[in-house]
């Protein structure tokens, strides 16, 4: 890897920061210039972005990639440090693909505070980015809930009429269940890493962990429970935090019941912020699942495997259930969100390499899916203002494009072979079967595809076929060229990820296998198949050979530091200062050592 | 010495009872100057307590502290009352019931 | 008994104070030459001179080594240095926002600096205080001092009123403070608290209801100068009244000093006594003023009385640091989150504690002063007699009026409702972290649960600004520099610290931030 590799991320997380500080200089009124700047940095985003996909996926065999890691708080080990790994260079690619599209579907459909849009749509891009690369689980929640900052603006200030009621409702849900988790988070912190060494670092913090997790698992199997104080205090409050992890994360997918926030979010969300909503940041539920909650706490994961498929389930099937009852379209897709991201939760907990693989294309899937969804639906808002099934009708007749786009996006959303709904949902139905969940489970999940087919199907054929009902709409335009460029690539996407998925599939199993590891640990999983390995941070705990990890008891020097003595403050001092001396070499300018 | 006829503890006695009228007072009486007073009996109570240790352990500190707070206590009272001469002014009155503008 | 003697270094640590007091009399002595239509621009300009010097002095002290000064009376520690930086620059935040407010009012005198610049000495002399009565005495200084602030504007209703009752409660808290510091010099012979600990652990087998009596009435005595529920009552209709700038110093700078005296008293004595008793009464405390602090909040929409509550609520994130500070000793169910002997690690736990608390007082401290500075920027002075100058109303639509103040007040909010990334964020991070550490998990939950309660409130500031069209008629609030630097000052002093707390935490980063014997 070069050094350039190393700074990819960097790049990827704050160019559309950086553009939105040039987006202050412009002034208020050039909306078609702010426009096109945005569009601009989403676009170079997205070339960085593929580029880092690229970069990944040819860039050897370590499971997180693309490294970077500078000091930041190392007072409390707190660091900066980011890096993908399959999953997350999936989900970054994504994020990238989306941004533009974003901007081309609000092109005309946002005419008031366009800079303020703009600007929230930006930071929004880089928080998502940051979330999804940071390797430090503090520096995750600092991205995880600056997301939510621009999206509350996004929803409150530009949304439809009971915008503020939704903005706040979307806002509270997730930061209870975020603020709960900041408590597991710092409990798990300093189980994990020893005393007076303490580190955020997601690699520290699981190696820490694996020993205490297999001790936990032995005592709670086999009775052997002669815990270290560690694995004592892992037993002890291990649930507490699995299920702070797992409300947070929850809550943000959302599973149910603790999904009706989404659909007011969704249903008042400007088309922006609902593609936005559904494509990335309903995945920031499943992926914290994913890198977070199951694989820190994986006995309690384990223990509690079958309510959280029934969860699943029953998100499954109840979302489908409302859809069938729904009226409003946005509201139907937002339920059909709660259906599909149900989904990926049970893909996730099945813990079998099939079933996590389709959950994680399943997130792709879903994203273009449901984001193209959005975006067409907003085509249809921006022209006539109504979300009800009732207003529309025999639109095949008057907007003959449009409806064929309407038609394929559909056919992913409710997985028709071919498309990427599809295999997405078949992997995970099969991994699920596969799984020792019960057989029951898998049927009932099952189900849910036939609803899905009944209820999208219904929806469109009220929405599109038959007679032309209303005078309103027998004068509609169809698409129009930038409609069309902004939805023909959701389009292609859900073409390609159907026929071709190898390539996609291929950097997703990388890191399903250690997922899978991880989750299903038992007290004989060798430490090699889980341990996280990473190539800059300085791993506090100093693993002697054979990679046991100490006993967290074990005294470790605190660090020692020169004594801060400046006369008058500390404004000059460099960040990296204080840090350890194993700072990774992009940092110090020397030559990049090669793993 | 008849003086030291009187034994410590009826000091600390005297000054707990000045301390609890004066507590009571600032809680229960409705007119600001005599909540104000009361405020100077509990301060007064507490050099008293200062004054009979210090007599007790044959130590200065109690004497020097009590100075201390008859000063502190003065440069209060003066504040003190400005203020409620301020108060007097705008409202014409000092019940302090009556000065009860700001609701919650 | 010898006579003292003083060397340069004992008078260190009062130099800060002493600028302070020097440019106050010289403020206070100008103001004679002065005619009434004089210009008195100059007068906030010298206050924050002398501010930005005092807190160098400050600053520059946080790099010696703790020790005792002045025979014992005061201590030299990381601890009140750090202190005096955060007054130091709430008071100049406070004397920026000051100025306009004062000439808007036609009430600007060299005396209201002058005043500001005592209360700002008192405050960092009460931070290095380790005596009882000298303890008193800066607490005294500070409080008369702000009585008369409070009282400022004084042919106003409301500010006479705050006046008052500020100064009833303020004096009756002090009369306690002072009644329980009387009771222990009974028990122990000595107002040093270094001292007090050896002869206290005598006097607790021999006459423990004096001990202890004296310790309630301490506690008590702080418990309302913090603010802490249940004796919170007059902190609403104080602040509410108060001229919106003494607010800023009031909600910032004296709960700092009152918290740094507090630590310092309680770590001081508490070893002398079962750690169980400061930990229950302190757990108490924070509980009541986290979860009431945060619902009384909950239905305001004056939004000076908002902050008020919210300053309450503050004051419980603080109180639990402060809980957390004894928790080890009798808490059986303590220290099972940690990995080391409980003996070993207590003392570093303990200053992972300070820092704690000192980084939030400080990120406490710049992001109230932005807030209440924002809410000087908005009143207009015809509206305060009828009490509707902070409401909500007041904010709609300010995104489209004036989009730079509309930003700083939300990272204002945020940060207040610990979102990061901000100040707020890495504060509440850096205590919950020592609290969880110290097996308050069960306390940490109620604290963020209370939190998430606060994010409601801070939020519909937000809605306000943003989602809510202008009223009818709705002035263009006219700009004052000084106001907008400091809006500015500490808005971006919020994000900063909030993104790069590196000089901050590298300032902290010490093993004996508090003195003790």
């Amino acid at each position: 890897m070069s050094s350039y590799d190393s700074r990819l991320l960097n790049f990827v997380i704050f160019a559309p920061l950086v553009f939105a500080a040039l987006l202050m200089l412009l002034p208020k009124n050039e909306k078609g210039q702010i426009r096109a700047l945005t569009f601009v940095a989403m676009l170079v985003d997205l070339v960085l972005a593929a580029y880092a996909y690229v970069r990944f996926s040819n860039g050897g065999n370590a499971e997180f990639r693309l490294e970077y890691w500078a000091s930041w708080v190392p007072e409390i080990g707190l660091g900066y440090h980011i890096g993908v790994d399959g999953i997350a260079a999936s989900l970054v690619l994504m994020t990238g693909v989306l941004g533009p599209l974003v901007v081309m579907a609000s092109w005309t459909f946002v005419q008031d505070k366009v800079k303020e849009f703009h600007l929230a749509l930006l930071i929004l891009q880089t928080a998502m980015m940051g979330a999804l690369c940071s390797l430090d689980i503090l520096l995750f929640y600092v991205f995880f809930e600056a997301m939510l900052i621009p999206m509350y603006l996004l929803i409150g200030v530009w949304g439809s009429e009971d915008r503020q009621m939704a903005a706040m409702k979307f806002f509270l849900y997730t930061l209870v269940g975020s603020l709960l988790m900041l408590v597991a988070l710092l409990g798990v912190y300093l189980i994990a890493t020893p005393a007076g060494a303490h580190s955020f670092d997601y690699a520290s913090i699981y190696n820490g962990l694996i020993g205490a997790s297999r001790e936990v698992w032995a005592c709670s199997k086999t009775g052997a429970c002669n815990l270290s104080p560690a694995a004592m205090a892992l037993k002890t409050y291990g649930p507490y935090m699995f299920f702070a992890f797992a409300l947070a994360f929850a809550i943000k997918v959302p599973m149910w019941p603790v999904h009706t926030w989404l659909p007011d979010a969704h249903t008042q969300a400007p088309v922006a912020g609902s593609m936005i909503l559904a494509a990335v940041m309903l995945k920031m539920g499943t992926f914290g699942f994913w890198r977070f909650a199951v694989p820190l706490f994986p006995s309690v994961a384990q223990g509690w495997q079958l309510p959280l498929a029934v969860l699943s389930v029953i998100g499954i099937v109840y979302g489908a259930l409302m859809c069938l009852a729904q009226r409003d379209i946005k509201r139907l897709i937002a339920y059909s969100s709660v259906s599909h991201l149900g989904y990926c939760m049970l893909g996730i907990v099945a813990m079998t390499p099939e079933a996590a693989t389709g959950s994680a294309y399943q997130m792709l899937n879903h994203g273009v899916s449901t984001g193209a969804l959005f975006l067409l639906f907003g085509m249809l808002y921006e022209r006539r203002h109504v979300r009800l099934i009732s207003d529309y009708g025999g639109l095949a007749k008057v907007m003959p494009v449009f409806t064929a786009f309407f038609v394929i996006i559909t056919f992913s959303s409710v997985a028709v072979p071919g498309t990427n709904g599809f295999i997405g949902e078949f992997l995970v139905l099969l991994g699920t079967f596969n799984s020792n969940l019960p057989l029951w489970v898998g049927v009932l999940a099952a189900t849910g595809v036939v609803l899905g087919a009944a209820y999208m199907l219904l929806m469109v054929q009220k929405v599109f076929f038959g007679p032309v009902t209303r005078k309103e709409n027998q004068g509609l335009s169809d698409m129009n060229l930038r409609e069309l460029a902004t939805a023909l690539p959701f389009v292609i996407l859900v073409v390609v990820m159907g026929l071709r998925p190898q390539p996609l599939l291929r950097v997703i199993e990388m890191s399903t296998k250690p997922f899978i590891a991880r989750a299903t640990l038992t007290s004989d999983t060798s430490d090699d198949k889980v341990r996280v390995v990473v190539r800059t941070p300085p791993t506090p705990e100093a693993a002697p050979a054979g990679g046991q990890v100490p006993a967290v008891g074990a005294v470790v020097p605190p660090e020692i530091r020169p004594e801060v003595r400046r006369p008058f403050g500390g404004g000059m001092k460099p960040m990296i200062q204080g840090a350890p001396t194993i700072l990774p070499a992009p940092l110090m300018g020397a030559p990049e050592v090669q793993r | 010495m008849p003086f030291q006829a009187i034994p410590t503890p009826h000091y600390l006695m005297l000054a707990a009872a000045l301390f609890c009228i004066g507590m009571l007072g600032v809680l229960v009486r409705r007119n600001a100057l005599v909540v104000f007073m009361c405020i100077e009996l509990m301060l007064n109570a507490a050099n008293l307590t200062f004054l009979a240790f210090a007599r007790d352990r044959g130590d200065v500190t109690g004497h020097i502290s009590a100075f201390f707070i008859i000063a502190v206590a003065a440069a209060e009272a003066a504040v003190g009352l400005a203020i409620v001469i301020a108060v007097f002014r705008s409202r014409g009155t000092v019940n302090i019931e009556e000065i009860q503008t700001m609701k919650h | 008994m010898n006579t003292p003697s003083f060397t340069m270094l004992d008078f260190w640590p009062v130099i800060p104070a002493g600028i302070l007091v020097l440019a106050a009399i010289v403020l206070m002595l100008s103001e004679v030459f002065l005619t009434p239509q004089a210009s008195r621009a100059y007068q906030s300009i010298l206050s924050v001179i002398a501010c930005g010097l005092a807190g160098l002095v400050g600053l520059s002290n946080m790099a010696d080594a703790p020790r005792a000064v002045l025979q014992g009376y005061a201590v030299m520690d990381p601890f009140s240095s750090f202190l005096t930086v955060v007054v130091c620059a709430g008071t100049a935040l406070a004397a920026l926002l000051a100025a306009g407010f004062l000439q808007h009012r036609n009430a600007e005198r060299g005396e209201f600096y002058a005043l500001m610049l005592f209360a700002a000495a008192g405050m960092i002399l009460l931070g290095l205080s380790a005596e009882f009565i000298t303890l008193f005495v800066n607490l005294e200084v500070l409080s008369v001092a702000t009585y008369a602030l409070t009282a400022w504007l004084r042919r106003g209703s409301r500010p006479s009123e705050a006046g008052f009752k500020y100064f009833i409660l303020g004096a009756f808290a002090a009369a306690l403070m002072l009644y329980g510091a009387a009771l222990l010099y009974g028990a122990t012979g000595t107002t040093r608290i270094t001292e007090m600990a050896g002869p206290l652990t005598q006097a607790v087998k021999t006459q423990p209801g004096l001990v202890y009596a004296g310790f309630l009435l301490v506690a008590a005595g702080f418990a309302f100068k913090v603010a802490a529920v249940p004796f919170h009552m007059w902190t609403p209709d104080v602040y509410e009244g108060a001229p919106t700038p003494v607010t800023a110093l009031m909600s910032a700078g004296v709960k700092a000093a009152a918290f740094v005296a507090l630590v310092r008293v309680f770590v001081g004595l508490s070893p002398a006594v079962d750690p169980q008793l400061p930990f229950i009464a302190f757990s108490t405390l924070a509980v009541l003023t986290m979860v009431l602090g945060n619902l009384l909040a909950l239905p305001q929409r004056n939004v000076k009385r908002m902050l008020a509550y919210s300053s309450i609520a503050h004051a419980g994130y603080l109180m639990l640091g402060v809980a957390a500070l004894f928790a080890r000793g009798g808490d059986t169910s303590a220290g099972v989150l940690s990995s080391t002997p409980l003996v070993a690690i207590s003392s570093q736990m303990q200053n992972d504690v300070f820092k704690g608390i000192l980084f939030y007082l400080l990120g406490y401290t710049v992001t109230a002063i932005g807030a209440f500075g924002t809410i000087v920027a908005l009143e207009r002075r015809e509206d305060e007699t009828k009490g509707n100058a902070w409401d909500l109303d007041r904010f709609a639509g300010l995104a489209s009026r004036k989009p730079g103040w509309a930003l700083a007040m939300t990272v204002f909010m945020l940060s207040l409702g610990g979102v990061p990334p901000t100040v707020g964020f890495l504060g509440k991070v850096l205590l919950f972290r020592a609290a969880v550490d110290a097996g308050l998990l069960g306390l940490a939950v109620v604290g963020m649960l209370a939190s998430a309660a606060g994010v409601y409130y801070y939020l519909r500031v937000v809605v306000y600004m943003y989602m809510r069209p202008a009223p009818e008629g709705a002035l263009v609030p006219e700009r004052r520099w000084t106001t907008e630097v400091a809006l500015v000052a500490s808005a971006v002093a919020t994000v900063w610290f909030g993104v790069l707390p590196g000089p901050i935490t590298a300032l902290l980063q010490r093993s004996d931030l508090l003195f003790t014997r």
